[in-house]
């Protein structure tokens, strides 16, 4: 206990910055566990469909055929020009919950099995 | 926060990537990890051609790690030289650069990926220790070619996944990281803990 007090004493620096050290690896551990639990619940593992996504993305995350799911959309996908879903809508007039819905609704046509992406 | 990185990265593409994965090894917060995993995902998807986005990624990182290393050398070199010059940091001083000498090369490595957090201060330590450039280089460029390789192939291959692999892995890694450096730091204490009840009470200061 002597040492330990005296350790404090003559090495401040290095005894704060060890403290912090694990202050900050518990944070991360908890975090970690958190996420790791979190994720492991099948409901939390279906990637909502988001502004800045492509086309391309959405079609791959959820298992359809990329040129259906842009034709769906009205959407003719040319190379090397990437846009986002909240420009497409833009460039729609539509705000991108309608154009999301739209894409949902494509998605659920288009996948062979409803629900088989998990 | 999140959502327009990911938007500007697909919007510009790979430039960005590029200036996003420079400033994460220059120490600046920015999700580096989550976006070489989209841009992976967007690659696999036909948005982005793979082994340029493996490349763009792979070229902001080494220019961050060598910007990082000039700075070290610089203004690191002229404040570690003072320190030298105390009489209770010379130990020290020592003591560091004997271990970026003998096990450097592998900190390098090992920083650039597994405690990827670590990394921005180790190319400014390295920098300032004149460690010699092309073995910090090749080091470094290993490293970071494991770092991207790992989070564009991991995009690439589970799309559907990437926030969960972000949040997993960017946690973990923090978690490692924060780790080995209480480990070092409790080693260090610890020798002079044991360096008391050899000498008594109260040895050197």
């Amino acid at each position: 206990m002597k040492a330990l007090l005296t350790l404090w004493k003559e090495h401040k620096v290095a005894a704060s910055a060890f403290v912090v050290a694990l202050i900050v690896a518990l944070f991360f551990a908890v975090r970690l566990a958190y996420f790791m639990v979190y994720w492991s619940d099948p409901a939390h593992r279906n990637q909502p469909i988001e502004d800045w996504m492509t086309v391309g993305y959405v079609a791959r995350s959820y298992n359809v055929p990329r040129d259906k799911l842009a034709a769906a959309i009205a959407v003719t996908p040319a190379p090397g020009q990437r846009r986002t879903l909240a420009e497409i809508a833009r460039d729609r007039g539509v705000d991108s919950d309608t154009l999301k819905t739209e894409l949902r609704q494509a998605i659920a046509r288009l996948q062979p099995q409803p629900g088989g992406n998990d | 926060m999140t959502e327009q990185m990911l938007a500007l990265a697909v919007t510009h593409g790979l430039p960005f990537l590029a200036l996003a994965t420079g400033m994460t090894c220059l120490g600046i917060p920015i999700p580096s990890s989550l976006l070489m995993l989209a841009a992976g995902s967007l690659a696999a998807s036909g948005d982005f051609s793979l082994p340029g986005v493996f490349g763009a990624a792979l070229f902001g990182a080494i220019v961050g790690d060598q910007v990082g290393y000039v700075v070290g050398r610089r203004v690191g070199a002229a404040v570690l030289e003072r320190l030298a010059n105390k009489p209770q940091a010379r130990g020290l001083v020592e003591k560091a650069r004997a271990f970026v000498r003998r096990g450097g090369g592998w900190s390098v490595f090992f920083t650039r990926w597994f405690l990827s957090a670590l990394g921005p201060y180790v190319n400014l330590i390295a920098g300032a220790m004149n460690m010699p450039w092309l073995r910090f280089s090749m080091a470094g460029v290993a490293g970071e070619i494991v770092w991207v390789g790992l989070y564009v192939g991991l995009g690439a291959v589970f799309s559907a996944y990437i926030l969960q692999i972000a949040d997993i892995a960017s946690n973990a890694s923090a978690f490692l990281a924060a780790t080995v450096v209480m480990a070092l730091l409790g080693r260090y204490l610890w020798g002079v803990a044991k360096g008391y009840r050899r000498n008594g009470s109260r040895p050197r200061a």
